[in-house]
């Protein structure tokens, strides 16, 4: 497994780079993790839509339906895709130390 | 690493197309993450191995899983022999006519693995080597078989062209079960079989997940038709257990929002148990005992039931063709004694036919559908006049556009067999093996396409909203389900959903 180094902490990632551990996430590490999902500035509304998927991970264990995302967060789609280009399930998911969605999306 | 097995071998004669594959190998390792193969961490519960992977005992491990597969399935035995490598394949495959690539010709591929079989297996191959194409087993040869055989989609669709009858779809799935075997198993594939193992879904959905999410979907229902429509989790009494795919509850709401629609309209008890939200079964991709282990979740949880009659499988295409077409031989002939088992599009046609559920054609008056026969589906299950029924039923006339070629010949969307990579190399990968499709989907420009398939779904969303964004990005793609469920008369018309963007 490779890993990546956050102000000298030793992180375990996946093949794509999503964060192992959801526990070990803090706002630097989304901070490193934006700049590998084309964000080069996390923005209010990033934190926003960032907080909302750490928080409702931790409730549930799963990234909630990109439509609840998007309804909660009062964005609509195209928004989603302006503040993270790789998209919900993977920019935003990433950086928000979620696990990388499986199955069939 | 050296791939220049042509000087260390001596082989003899030079075929004309060795240089093209040499040049496809060697840049094996630089290019597609997902295509250079993973080796996975360990087999288990795929296949108890006590010892992690060892390139000493490759050969021994290739040579005693081809020969227990040979011995169990002997089509394979009948299509390593028969082929007469007339290329009829060669025009049929997406795969190749994408990438470009001479390995991707049905027929190449295949060689890939008859190889091993000449040399292992046959007499003249022992003898005579080369000579005859006969090769021993290398760890880069067994990447190169890796690479290519996990670009095909299992489609089919050059067995329908094939004169001696040979399936390479099923070649593609012998070949990766020999793969898991010797450690090669591509990593998305192994990731959604860890899900599986680990929740009973691909998704991992955990329960309380799965429950504030129906609640979402249920105040979504009450939002669109103004009426209280449940969605009910493991009631035991119910008399229908549907059984959907775990897609969508994540990316394809609308299906499950068509589900619940048509189940209340037509007044039917029904339920979703919590442990299967799952109908795929990637098993069979790649290895038949986890296809019989994944079916028999299913089979368990439906008699747990104890007023059920008739078990409903969603909108899942590979899942439907293990079922139909795997079940009684993998898991016994008594499984569908107890209870009915039907697709979803079956049901469809009984509640439309018998008048339970009235529908309302005019409401998709001035657009233009047309229907994706998902490989599965079709050529896999023979689902082909069914979804043209009950769009008949639903829409008006003029508005159904068929694409060409159609039915069991359509066009592989290029997701099939899963994959649906998304690492910025695989990308690439994807957008060529779709090319087919998308040039279909161009030809007859449809406002929406029906897909009956969660791959299908997410693969032809690429398609039209990633890989050839600039010319079909207004492409809807929906499942059959979604569509009725707006037909239905009790409830208002969400045009919003079918706003041109």
């Amino acid at each position: 497994m490779p890993f990546i180094d956050v102000n000298g902490e030793q992180l375990e990632v996946d093949e794509d780079g999503f964060l192992q551990d959801p526990e070990k996430w803090n706002e630097d590490v989304a901070k490193y993790l934006a700049k590998t999902e084309q964000v080069e500035e996390l923005t209010e509304e990033h934190w926003k839509m960032v907080n909302y998927l750490h928080d409702y991970f931790k409730k549930y264990q799963i990234a909630p339906m990109v439509r609840k995302l998007c309804k909660d967060n009062g964005m609509d789609l195209k928004k989603v895709y302006e503040l993270f280009p790789t998209g919900p399930a993977k920019g935003a998911c990433k950086i928000a130390g979620l696990p990388k969605p499986t199955g069939c999306v | 690493m050296n791939f220049d097995r042509n000087e260390e071998q001596g082989r003899f004669p030079q075929r004309w197309w060795e240089d093209e594959r040499l040049k496809t190998v060697q840049t094996m390792d630089k290019g597609d993450k997902h295509l250079v193969p993973f080796f996975a961490p360990k087999i288990y519960p795929l296949e108890p191995m006590d010892k992690p992977f060892d390139e000493t005992e490759l050969e021994s491990r290739f040579v005693s899983a081809f020969a227990r597969i040979l011995a169990e399935h002997r089509q394979l035995k009948v299509y390593m022999e028969s082929c007469v490598k007339c290329g009829a394949c060669m025009n049929a495959c997406h795969t190749y006519q994408g990438t470009g690539e001479l390995r991707n010709i049905p027929v190449m591929r295949a060689d890939l693995l008859r190889r091993y079989y000449k040399k292992y297996f046959t007499t003249q191959g022992a003898i005579l080597g080369p000579i005859v194409g006969a090769e021993k087993v290398t760890l880069e040869g067994l990447k190169e078989m890796y690479y290519y055989f996990y670009q095909c989609s299992q489609c089919r669709r050059c067995s329908y062209y094939c004169p001696m009858g040979i399936d390479t779809a099923e070649i593609t799935r012998y070949g990766r079960e020999i793969l898991i075997q010797c450690g090669f198993v591509s990593q998305f594939h192994w990731s959604v079989l860890t899900s599986m193992w680990k929740t009973g879904n691909h998704m991992v959905i955990t329960k309380p997940g799965l429950m504030d999410t129906v609640e979402f979907l249920e105040e979504e229902l009450k939002e669109e038709t103004g009426v209280d429509i449940k969605i009910p989790i493991d009631e035991w009494d119910a008399d229908l257990l549907y059984n959907p795919s775990s897609a969508d509850f994540f990316a394809y709401p609308d299906t499950m929002i068509g589900v619940a629609k048509v189940m209340h309209a037509a007044g039917i008890k029904w339920t979703i148990s919590s442990d299967i939200i799952e109908t795929g079964n990637f098993g069979l991709f790649l290895h038949e005992n986890t296809m019989r282990m994944l079916n028999k979740r299913l089979i368990d949880q439906t008699f747990k039931m104890k007023n059920c009659k008739e078990v409903v499988l969603g909108e899942c295409a590979h899942g439907w063709r293990t079922w139909k077409m795997m079940t009684k031989t993998i898991n016994g002939e008594w499984v569908d004694k107890k209870f009915h088992y039907v697709h979803l599009v079956h049901k469809l046609i009984e509640l439309i036919d018998s008048g339970i559920i009235k529908v309302d054609p005019s409401r998709y008056e001035g657009m233009k559908v047309t229907l994706h026969d998902s490989c599965n589906n079709s050529r896999g299950a023979g689902i082909i006049e069914e979804p043209r029924y009950v769009l008949s039923k639903i829409l008006p006339d003029g508005v159904f556009t068929e694409m060409t070629p159609n039915r069991e010949m359509n066009w592989c969307c290029g997701g099939g067999s899963g994959i649906l990579w998304d690492d910025p190399e695989s990308i690439n990968l994807r957008v060529k093996l779709s090319k087919n499709k998308a040039e279909q989907y161009m030809s007859v420009d449809p406002d929406i396409a029906v897909v009956i398939c969660s791959i299908g779904k997410a693969h032809n969303s690429f398609i039209v909203h990633e890989g050839y964004k600039k010319e079909l990005d207004h492409v809807k793609i929906k499942g059959l389900v979604d569509l009725v469920g707006d037909a239905i008369v009790d409830f208002p018309f969400p045009a919003g959903k079918y706003a041109k963007s």
